[in-house]
């Protein structure tokens, strides 16, 4: 390994236009064939930083400098010119084209004729030197999600990228393909490239890089050898030193709670099919909030859906009021007093371009009082969301203006209160304050609390680990769509879930 | 800023600009019109005063041959302001008002000797089930296998119209007619007119007085109209709230068949009293824009009819007048879809500089 710095990254400063500060001041450098592994939780700046570095993102304050020369990068293809290019967790492939087209598509210096075979010829030596096998003239449709990823590297390499960023690489893949991204990786390294290993697996980080970066909260908290730490030092940098929650106690732990949620064995399929919940158990009683803690995509969402009823079960039962409710529909069980605030507020929790008043309305408009015999009775869903509005605070021009018209906050403050509003004996809540200023989040926080008190059971499911410490009685933590550790609140450390999440247990598998 | 939840003003400001969009996409259609009237040698503004003075509301005949080519075009239109409101794009329509006529012809030949009110009834039902059952298929295709609808509608509008074409040259041709046509419906079976002289049927006011305000209610009023709005608005928030998405696409898109099927059944009831290859100049695409320029609200789809029933009825006067070909009304019509489409992100911001901004 050489010690020549390729990259060089010096006071990065992000705000987003939301008022986040993603990066408050971040220094990081890479150095020429090595593989530098960026750890930390989810929403600590890691992506952030590098979307800056391959030109997604602009940065608001700060310098770069590439082989020793500061630079301006104002695009993507400003970065590949200087070759730089980053394969991001989403893939940017077009399905009906084939490899080789995808790998060609967009480069600046193309000829009118192609000449595809010659083209091809390229991939097929270049798949080659780094192990990639993929045949150049599939269609990307027709790709597992490993391949599709060996297409966008081929696609920085075509395009002789010495630095390449990886955002979170692994979580698409399946074990074997972790081991030949790993032998890649390395044989990249070997030819003199350079790497860029964004990921929040402690063992990833530890088993492949040359040195470690941990990010906390936007800035720079370690710089590492991996030989230098063990997985315990490395868990307590990126979770940081967590102050004993201020926890907001229960009233009064009832001995008889009455049983609201049971999950047994639960299976659920991902998107792109293999399971992404592997027998998951749990129960939520009466007056208790029990917290999942996990890192993104570790199967929460799909576990919350199949809950919520929005993705079917593979196997395994769920349990409602004493009910089996696996396989019921949506509207079953909001009926039964199933509320559910949805990580995805625009897409999901709102119709954006309906009015306030509508909005309002939407997980009870078709029940008594607020309809009968199919005919909706308007003043009846406008005094609901007037008292929805005053409650909640929500600022607003009118209830007849489409939400879209409103803040973010506040559209969150109206999912809330529609959600707290139906008396719900379950509220499934998905990352409730993400993105929230302190204000917005602290109402989201009392509100869940003087719900549970009011005798609701809550399943809150948190990215956030000080949301999870702070709200919850119970504490579960996810990892690859197992639910690793199920423990009372007060009886497991910031540190031990921290190690959990990470998948510190499966360190030595 | 206001925290006045109440929203009447918000409620007015939003329907005032919307209007206003649509009222700019007429005044700019006919704006461009008006340079092709000018190529074709003649006097814009005389041209205008034949179509809409003259021609279109001169006297009480012409103003209801207006209504006359209004019925129609408010029925489909009304249809598929239903479809487009769960964002269910119904082209087909034309097809369905064809399956609706054909039917209505073949019922009512079939049917010998009951009273009138009954076999009207029965051969309108039957018009307007056959537009129906035209719909369901690529309405199941969509919903069951997400086959986009746009395509399977406008393949239907041909098959629709080379199935009239057999049957009309074929079994039910008038074997004494030298045209593709079917034999004239018994009088009992002719929609009856309610003044002596003009036009006016039974059908005008059915659908201006019966239908609208029921597409209006179950638009506005019923939780069905509510899931319409919301599928159209957001399919993932309509799942996310326990709506079957499927469902309301099949029903909307039912309505709409529903509706045009009538149609072509009240033009072969009222107006031809056969069927013939020539039931609609278009009426099912002309509703299109209609149901776009009336912002898919019963009331303003029912003004847009009249406004489009209006153009097409005055282009003959203006055609004979100013020596304007009647295809001019075509090219109006193409230019509001055009505009009425481009208006929504002008009336757009009318609303957010009125009421959003101003509440800040």
């Amino acid at each position: 390994m050489g010690t020549e710095e390729v990259v060089l990254m010096k006071g990065i400063v992000k705000v987003y236009p939301g008022g986040v500060v993603a990066n408050r001041g971040v220094d990081f450098d890479l150095r020429r064939g090595e593989i530098h592994a960026l750890l930390g939780e989810n929403g600590a700046g890691k992506t952030t930083l590098m979307k800056i570095l391959a030109g997604c993102l602009r940065p608001d304050e700060g310098e770069i400098y590439v082989k020793g020369r500061k630079v301006d990068i104002r695009s993507p293809r400003d970065a590949m010119n200087l070759g730089i290019g980053m394969v991001h967790q989403h893939f940017t492939l077009i399905p009906n084209l084939t490899v080789a087209e995808n790998i060609i598509l967009g480069m600046s210096d193309l000829p009118h004729l192609l000449n595809l075979e010659e083209a091809k010829e390229r991939i097929r030596e270049l798949s080659e030197s780094v192990g990639l096998k993929v045949d150049p003239e599939a269609k990307i449709d027709q790709l597992s999600a490993g391949e599709k990823q060996r297409v966008e590297i081929l696609r920085l390499l075509y395009r002789n990228a010495d630095v390449l960023i990886f955002d979170e690489p692994t979580s698409i893949l399946a074990v074997p393909e972790v081991e030949a991204l790993f032998e890649t990786l390395r044989s990249m390294v070997e030819q003199g490239k350079s790497v860029v290993f964004v990921t929040h697996k402690m063992w990833e980080a530890l088993s492949i890089s040359d040195r470690i970066t941990v990010m906390r909260k936007g800035r720079v908290v370690a710089r590492v050898k991996p030989e230098e730490v063990d997985d315990k030092e490395l868990v307590a940098l990126v979770v940081g030193e967590r102050v004993a929650p201020t926890r907001v106690e229960r009233a009064k732990p009832k001995e008889t709670a009455e049983e609201i949620l049971r999950v047994e064995n639960l299976r659920v399929e991902g998107d792109r099919g293999g399971l992404a919940v592997k027998g998951v158990s749990f129960t939520v009683h009466e007056g208790e909030i029990f917290g999942i803690a996990g890192i993104e995509g570790n199967g929460q969402k799909e576990l919350v859906e199949a809950i919520t009823g929005l993705r079917p079960v593979k196997s395994g039962r769920i349990l409602f009021i004493g009910q089996d409710i696996t396989g019921r529909s949506v509207s079953e069980l909001i009926e039964m007093g199933m509320a559910y605030i949805p990580e995805e507020r625009i897409e999901r929790g709102v119709a954006a371009d309906l009015p306030v008043v509508d909005n309002s309305a939407l997980k009870r408009f078709w029940v008594n009082p607020f309809s009968e015999r199919g005919i909706i009775k308007g003043e009846v869903l406008r005094k609901f969301c007037s008292k929805i509005v005053e409650t909640f605070k929500v600022k607003c021009p009118g209830i007849d203006i489409p939400v879209r018209y409103l803040s973010g906050g506040n559209i969150q403050r109206l999912i809330v209160g529609r959600e707290l509003s139906m008396n719900a004996r379950l509220v499934v809540a998905e990352n409730p304050t993400a993105g929230l200023d302190v204000k917005s989040t602290n109402f989201v926080r009392e509100m869940l609390i003087r719900l549970r008190d009011g005798g609701a059971a809550i399943l809150l499911v948190s990215t956030d680990l000080d949301e999870i410490l702070e709200l919850s009685d119970v504490i579960g933590v996810m990892y690859d769509g197992r639910m690793v550790a199920i423990r009372p609140a007060g009886q497991m450390t910031a540190q031990e879930i921290g190690t959990y999440m990470l998948g510190g247990e499966v360190v030595g598998r | 800023m206001g925290d006045s939840v109440d929203g009447g003003e918000s409620l007015m400001a939003l329907r005032l600009s919307r209007v206003l969009g649509s009222l700019i996409a007429i005044g700019l259609a006919l704006l461009t019109a008006s340079l092709f009237i000018g190529l074709a040698g003649a006097n814009p503004v005389r041209a205008y005063y034949y179509m809409f003075v003259k021609g279109a509301f001169g006297n009480s005949v012409t103003a209801v041959e207006t209504l006359v080519r209004a019925t129609p075009i408010l029925l489909v239109s009304l249809g598929l302001a239903v479809a487009f409101t769960a964002r269910v794009w119904n082209i087909g329509a034309e097809g369905q008002l064809y399956m609706g006529g054909l039917v209505a012809a073949w019922v009512g030949l079939s049917l010998g000797g009951l009273p009138s009110s009954v076999g009207l009834t029965v051969m309108l039902l039957s018009s307007a089930l056959a537009g129906a059952a035209w719909a369901l298929i690529p309405a199941v295709l969509r919903a069951k296998y997400e086959i986009n609808e746009i395509f399977t509608t406008v393949i239907m509008n041909y098959i629709a119209l080379y199935l009239v074409s057999y049957f009309l040259t074929g079994p039910l041709r008038d074997p004494v007619s030298q045209f593709p046509e079917s034999p004239t419906l018994p009088q009992s079976l002719w929609m009856p007119r309610l003044v002596q002289g003009v036009r006016l049927h039974l059908g005008i006011l059915v659908a201006i007085l019966v239908i609208t305000p029921i597409v209006h209610f179950l638009r506005e009023k019923t939780t069905f109209g509510f899931r319409l709005k919301l599928v159209g608005a957001n399919p993932e928030a309509a799942r996310y709230s326990g709506t079957d998405i499927g469902s309301i696409v099949v029903l909307s898109m039912l309505i709409s068949g529903l509706l045009a099927g009538l149609a072509g059944g009240i033009e072969v009831s009222a107006i031809q009293h056969k069927m013939r290859m020539e039931l609609s100049p278009g009426y099912g695409f002309t509703g299109i824009a209609v149901a776009l320029l009336g912002n898919l609200n019963a009331v303003g789809v029912l003004l847009a009819s009249i406004f489009m029933g209006a153009v097409i009825n005055g282009s003959y006067t203006m055609h004979r007048m100013a020596h304007i070909p009647v295809g001019m009304a075509y090219l109006i019509q193409g230019l509001v879809i055009v505009f009425a489409v481009a208006s929504e992100p002008i009336s757009e911001r009318i609303f957010r500089k009125e009421v959003v901004e101003s509440a800040d």
